[in-house]
Parts: structure tokens; C-alpha cells; sequence
């Protein structure tokens, strides 16, 4: 081996040692767990496939794998709705630095804050009502964390889309500012309309950040949504904001079936996985094609 | 590049000594070289610097000075990860001499960890009912050791605001005694806009869940132990359904506040009650939302108090439902100084220490030597006078008790998406696991 090779899987070592550590380790440690019934202290007893079985017999199991898909199905609407308001302030306007500013806040402030203020919002007696009976839409002032359907949508809307519209503001701004402008005057020259130029100049040219933000917003929505339900809802109402992350915590961390949970997890685990290969084969894809 | 490579060797070194340093120091709990012994204790309740820390603070000072060779060093753990941070020190093997356990399962996990405390109690064992040590007894067995000194017995029961019934055209000093009187005065407190019900919906329904603690004392009295072993259930009883019926029509009839969904009942849903924003409350024997803080807000004589809503398919009447031992303090089998620990843990238990752990937090003391009067409240003279029938939910497995029967509350009456007979039914699921865990 040359001694530049050498170096590098010198220079390379303390990372992947870390990796090894707090990613591959807990990863396989999970599996390995799953085949366990243990309190989470004490002996852990081997039973092989039962924590499974007993999974996929579990009703709550399937409520969480159908409120997750719920929320994924907000992703859409959170990838676009920033693309679109990057594409219009890309142009320039009046008062865009406060703007900003504003629509940045809940970065600032983190999930578990947010959650809160969330909570409190959407309380029937909460601001968001008494906003909407102040201008006259009585009819919209609903009972938004009692009704299941109406809250895990609040939360799809809340947490897919507003909580990180500003970064994505930010993220896709940025993307843009690299877009050759000689491309928007050859538009301009050719007659395209602001919709056209966006859909054939704009989306085209920013589809590397478009497809990270995908994979971002599903690794949000499937593995970093916990702290923010936990202040939000709770889970609830009953089961309906219960997804398979939250589900981990309650079985891990509230009845202590640390074995039980894993399973959970391995679910979880296998789930992003598929997506995360899916979503790599695809952007090889696009960056063979291009 | 060879400067390169020794600053790479020199990282690589430091690497691994840096993560052994991260693991921190290994906390000694022996006993000093001086013969003096420093009790830690770590306890969920120390947290609450308003309510429940100055009375800790005070009872510790106490034991001190009574005890001069023992230092206590008292750490409030954050309430919503405590069983981790346990768990944790358990595996690790080391950690405080005094651990702060909620009665029950949650205690009973970790009975291979503390010690058997029948010896150090022996003396005093009669002040505190064999009701209270039988469930703090090794998997809440009589026969067995005990493991677990009680601090609370806790109960669920009604209170009401006397002035608002009055308002209503009511009788103040008369609690409704069965359920047409109870209905009848929801009716009339709400024909004279009060809310009958001040109600802690959000999240967890606890409104409810406490509710169902009261009826199912009433349904099955005594006989509620039967109820883990599979003798009584949930499925086919009239009584239950009744009393879900009930619940039901608490909320179609307008009594429960309508402003409950979006009330947690800690404390917000509390302080609407202290703050006579409602007529009557499903509220706690415990060390919050309790018939001291009540009084202190609505007067000494401005809160009433009955224990259940008796109703006729019931098989019992009037009966009180309680919790053995809310929370209690039990020592680690790690402990250098088990003697020195039991100390700290008599002084809570009795005599002054734990006068003023009643006094101070309205918390209600399992020890029978406690001077009730002496408090000033005759309500909690009168709560105390009935005896106290077993909590159905200490019966269930950690995640039914703390958790799902919540959420099954919550679908059947505040979200109406399941039919009472499904909820008797997820609720006989509950009942049907303790089958399965045993």
C-alpha cells in the first residue's frame, strides 16, 4: 500500500472509529436486541422470533405505520411550498429581510419549544381560534387537538411543512442564487411567463438541493419527529398522532419492553433504509443522466 | 509528512484517553474516613421547588441534626426519564443509596435491587397499616419481605365548591349521594352557568381515567383484586358498562367543561377549580391537586368532598378507592450504609419528619400516629374517616396503567372513535395481559 493510501486510512480512522461507536454498533445492537425480552436492566432472556410476531399482531403497530404514512404524504407540499416562495423572493421584495427573519424563528427555537407553543396555539380556547372568531370565520375555529383526523393533519401541516419553511426558504434561496441569470434572460427573450421559466429554468437547475431536502424531510418526518409530537400531542388524542418513532419511546421508555422496542425500531430502521437506497439509486441516476 | 503522521499518531492516542476521561468520575457513596455517612436519595418529587422541595429540605435538616453522623445530599431527578436514569444506575451498578419509587409495579421491577427492609422497620412496623406494607411487600406479596417504606397512600375522589353549589340553589353541606342527585345538580349548576365539572381533558383525560378509578371501586368493592387473577372482569359486567354509559352521558348532557379538551388537567384544570372557574372537580388524595390546595384557595369550609357517585348497578356503595402506597422510598442493595440509609428513611416515615411532610405538601401519610387535627383542615379529617378500597390500576402492567388505559379514555369519550363495548373491551385486553404477564 502506498503511503498516501496509507495516510488517508489514517486521516479517515477517527471518524470511522466514531461511526463504528455511535452508529453501526447501536444499529446491530438493536437487531440483536430484538430477538430479547428485557426490562432494560437485569438478564435479558432470548425468544427469538416473538417480539415480531407479537408486532405485527400488535393493533397500535399498524395505527403508527398508517399515522406515519399520513404525515409523509405532507412532503410534497413541504418541499414545494419553499421552492415557490424562494422563486419569489429571488426577485427581490419589499421587507424580505424581516420576512426572513420571522419565518426563520422556529429553527431558532428548536421542537420541543415549538411543540409547546403548537400546543397551546391550537388550543380550542388557544390564539389561532380566537383569531379566526375575531375576523369573522366562526366555522374554521375547530376543536383542532380533540378531533384525531383534524390532528394528526394539524401536526402533518404543523411539523411537514411551517415548522422548516423558513429554512427552506433559506436552503432553496441559496440553491438559486447559483442559476446562471443568462438562462433567465434566454427565457425572458423566448416569451416564457413566470410559471414557465420556473418549472423549465428554476426547478431544473436547483434538482440536486431539491432531492437533498426529500431526503431530509423524510428522515424528519421518520426519525426526528419524536420531541416534537411528545410536547404537541402526546400521541394523542388516543392513538392518533401516535407514529412509529413515538411508539419506540412509549415501549422503550414507558413500559420498558426494551426488547419489544427494538423491534420497533428494526422496523423503523429497515424502512428508512429502503428510502435512503431508493432515493441515492435515484439522484445516481439524474446525475448519470445529466 | 513525517511531522504529519506524528500528529496523526498523537490524535489517535488521544482519542481513546479523552472517551475514558468522558466517562467521568466513579461517585463514592462509602462511608467517610471520619465514620460519617453521606446518604444520597434521588427522588421525582424534589424538582418541585415550590410545593414539595421546602418540606424535603426541611425533613432532611431534621434527620441531620437528630443524626449527627449522617449528611443527606438530595437530588431531584426530572420527572418524565427518572425510571431511566434508575435503570441506568442499576446496570451500572452503582448510584444513590435511596431511590423514590411510585408504589406498585413500578416498584416491584426492581425488587432485586433494593433491600429487604423487615428488619430495620420491625419497631415501628405497627404505626403504618399492614394494608400499605402488603403492597410495598416483593411483588406486592404480604408473605414476602418488604422492600419499600410508603411516604403517600393515595386516593381519587370529587370535590366541590360549596359557594358555587349554593348558587345554584343547592344544599352545600350535602353531597349528592347517588346518581340522580349527582345528574340533578350538574343540571342545576348548569342552568346557572356554572360548569359542573371542571375538567383535564388534553393529553391524557385524567378527568376521566380517575373517574373510572371511583366507579370501579363501587362495582367491585373488596372483591377488586379478582380482578388481576381473572376472577372478576371488565367483559360482562353491567355494572362497568353502566358506568360507562355514565361517563357518556356526562359529556351528551353538557356536564363535563366544555373547555376540557383543551385543559391539561396538571394543574391547569386544577387551578380552574382552586380558581371556582367550576363546581366540582375529580381531583386527587396526593401531594397536588388535593383538598389542601383546594381549601387554601376556596376556604376552609368552602370544599366538600365525596368519594364515588353511587349508582344502581353497583354492587357497593360509598366506597373510597385508594392507592396503598403512592410513593415511598426504598434503599439500593448497593448502598455502603443500608443502616444509615433506613435512618434517613425512618425520619421521613414518622414521627415529625413526616408530621411535617403532611403538614407542609397535603400529602396523606400512611402513618396512622399522624395528629390529622393538628393539620387545621377538617376535610382531610373527613376523607380520612372512610377506608380505602384497591386502585384497579394498580393491578395493570406499567404500559396499561401509565398510558394505554388513558388513551382508550380518550378514544371512547373524548374523541368518540370507539364504541363502549369496544372500550370494555380493550379494557378487559388489559386485564387479559396481567393474565398473560403472570
Amino acid at each position: 500500500m502506498k503511503s498516501e493510501a496509507k495516510e488517508s486510512y489514517l486521516l479517515i480512522m477517527p471518524l470511522m472509529l466514531l461511526l463504528l461507536v455511535f452508529i453501526l454498533y447501536p444499529v446491530l445492537a438493536n437487531v440483536y436486541l430484538s430477538f430479547f425480552k428485557w426490562k432494560g436492566m437485569g438478564k435479558a432472556t432470548f425468544i427469538g422470533l416473538a417480539n415480531y410476531q407479537a408486532m405485527f399482531r400488535d393493533e397500535t403497530f399498524w395505527v403508527s405505520i398508517r399515522n406515519t404514512l399520513v404525515l409523509l404524504l405532507y412532503i410534497p407540499m413541504g418541499v414545494m411550498l419553499p421552492i415557490l416562495i424562494s422563486a419569489l423572493l429571488r426577485e427581490g421584495l419589499k421587507g424580505w429581510s424581516i420576512f426572513r427573519a420571522i419565518i426563520y424563528i422556529p429553527n431558532i427555537l428548536g421542537y420541543v419549544i415549538m411543540g409547546m407553543i403548537s400546543s397551546i396555539m391550537f388550543r380550542k380556547l388557544g390564539p389561532l381560534n380566537h383569531v379566526l372568531v375575531a375576523i369573522g370565520l366562526e366555522g374554521l375555529a375547530l376543536d383542532w387537538l380533540s378531533i384525531p383526523k383534524l390532528t394528526l393533519n394539524t401536526l402533518g401541516l404543523v411539523y411537514g411543512v411551517w415548522l422548516r419553511l423558513g429554512f427552506g426558504c433559506i436552503f432553496f434561496l441559496a440553491a438559486m442564487s447559483s442559476i446562471d441569470e443568462s438562462l433567465y434572460d434566454a427565457a425572458k427573450i423566448d416569451g416564457a411567463l413566470w410559471w414557465r421559466t420556473f418549472w423549465n429554468v428554476t426547478v431544473p437547475s436547483i434538482r440536486f438541493s431539491i432531492e437533498f431536502w426529500v431526503v431530509l424531510s423524510f428522515i424528519e418526518i421518520l426519525a426526528r419527529a419524536f420531541p416534537f409530537i411528545y410536547t404537541f400531542s402526546r400521541g394523542g388524542p388516543g392513538f392518533a398522532t401516535f407514529t412509529l418513532e413515538y411508539g419506540i419511546y412509549n415501549e422503550g421508555f414507558v413500559a420498558f419492553n426494551m426488547g419489544y422496542a427494538s423491534t420497533w425500531a428494526s422496523v423503523l430502521f429497515v424502512i428508512c433504509a429502503v428510502i435512503a437506497c431508493f432515493q441515492v439509486a435515484l439522484m445516481r441516476k439524474n446525475s448519470d443522466v445529466q | 509528512m513525517k511531522i504529519r503522521m506524528k500528529v496523526m499518531c498523537v490524535l489517535l492516542l488521544l482519542l481513546p484517553s479523552m472517551m475514558i476521561w468522558s466517562a467521568g468520575t466513579k461517585e463514592s457513596a462509602a462511608a467517610k474516613a471520619d465514620g460519617k455517612a453521606e446518604i444520597t436519595i434521588w427522588d421525582f418529587k424534589y424538582g418541585d421547588v415550590e410545593g414539595v422541595q421546602p418540606a424535603m429540605k426541611k425533613i432532611d435538616d431534621l434527620i441531620m441534626s437528630q443524626n449527627p453522623g449522617i449528611t443527606i445530599k438530595h437530588v431531584g431527578q426530572p420527572n418524565d426519564n427518572y425510571y431511566q436514569l434508575v435503570r441506568a444506575a442499576v446496570q451500572a451498578g452503582q448510584g444513590p443509596d435511596i431511590v423514590m419509587f411510585h408504589g406498585g409495579v413500578q416498584a416491584y421491577e426492581f425488587d432485586d435491587y433494593t433491600i429487604a427492609m423487615d428488619s430495620y422497620i420491625a419497631d415501628w412496623r405497627s404505626e403504618i397499616s399492614e394494608f400499605s406494607w402488603a403492597y410495598c411487600s416483593e411483588n406486592g406479596d404480604a408473605k414476602k419481605p418488604v422492600h419499600m417504606v410508603p411516604l403517600t397512600t393515595q386516593g381519587f375522589g370529587i370535590y366541590y365548591n360549596k359557594a358555587l353549589f349554593k348558587k345554584a340553589g343547592l344544599d352545600p353541606e350535602k353531597a349528592p349521594s347517588d346518581l340522580d342527585e349527582f345528574m340533578a345538580a350538574c343540571e342545576k349548576l348548569k342552568k346557572a352557568g356554572i360548569v359542573p365539572i371542571v375538567a383535564g381533558l388534553q393529553g391524557d383525560p385524567y378527568s376521566i381515567d380517575f373517574l373510572f378509578r371511583c366507579f370501579v371501586a363501587n362495582i367491585y368493592g373488596e372483591d377488586v383484586k379478582d380482578l388481576g387473577t381473572g376472577k372478576q372482569n371488565f367483559a360482562g359486567n353491567a355494572a362497568f358498562k353502566r358506568s360507562a354509559e355514565i361517563v357518556k352521558e356526562l359529556f351528551s348532557k353538557g356536564y363535563m367543561d366544555p373547555a376540557g379538551t383543551s385543559t391539561p388537567y396538571f394543574m391547569d384544570a386544577a387551578n380552574n377549580f382552586a380558581a371556582g372557574k367550576g363546581a366540582m372537580f375529580i381531583g386527587l388524595l396526593s401531594d397536588v391537586c388535593h383538598w389542601k390546595v383546594f381549601c387554601d384557595a376556596l376556604g376552609i369550609d368552602g370544599v366538600g368532598y365525596f368519594p364515588t357517585i353511587n349508582f344502581p348497578q353497583a354492587k357497593y356503595k360509598d366506597q373510597q378507592v385508594g392507592q396503598p402506597a403512592g410513593i415511598g422510598y426504598s434503599v439500593m442493595k448497593w448502598s455502603k450504609n443500608p443502616e444509615a440509609a433506613m435512618k434517613v428513611v425512618e425520619g421521613y416515615a414518622r414521627g415529625e419528619g413526616n408530621a411535617l411532610w403532611m403538614g407542609m405538601t397535603g400529602a396523606l401519610s400512611p402513618n396512622k400516629n399522624v395528629d390529622i387535627k393538628s393539620l387545621g383542615y377538617p376535610l382531610v379529617a373527613k376523607i380520612l374517616e372512610k377506608p380505602f378500597v384497591l386502585d384497579f390500576n394498580t393491578l395493570l402492567l406499567n404500559e396499561d396503567a401509565n398510558g394505554n388505559f388513558d388513551r382508550y379514555c380518550a378514544q371512547a369519550f373524548v374523541t368518540n372513535e370507539i364504541s363502549i363495548d369496544k372500550f370494555i373491551a380493550v379494557c378487559q385486553g388489559m386485564l387479559d395481559n396481567v393474565q398473560k404477564a403472570r
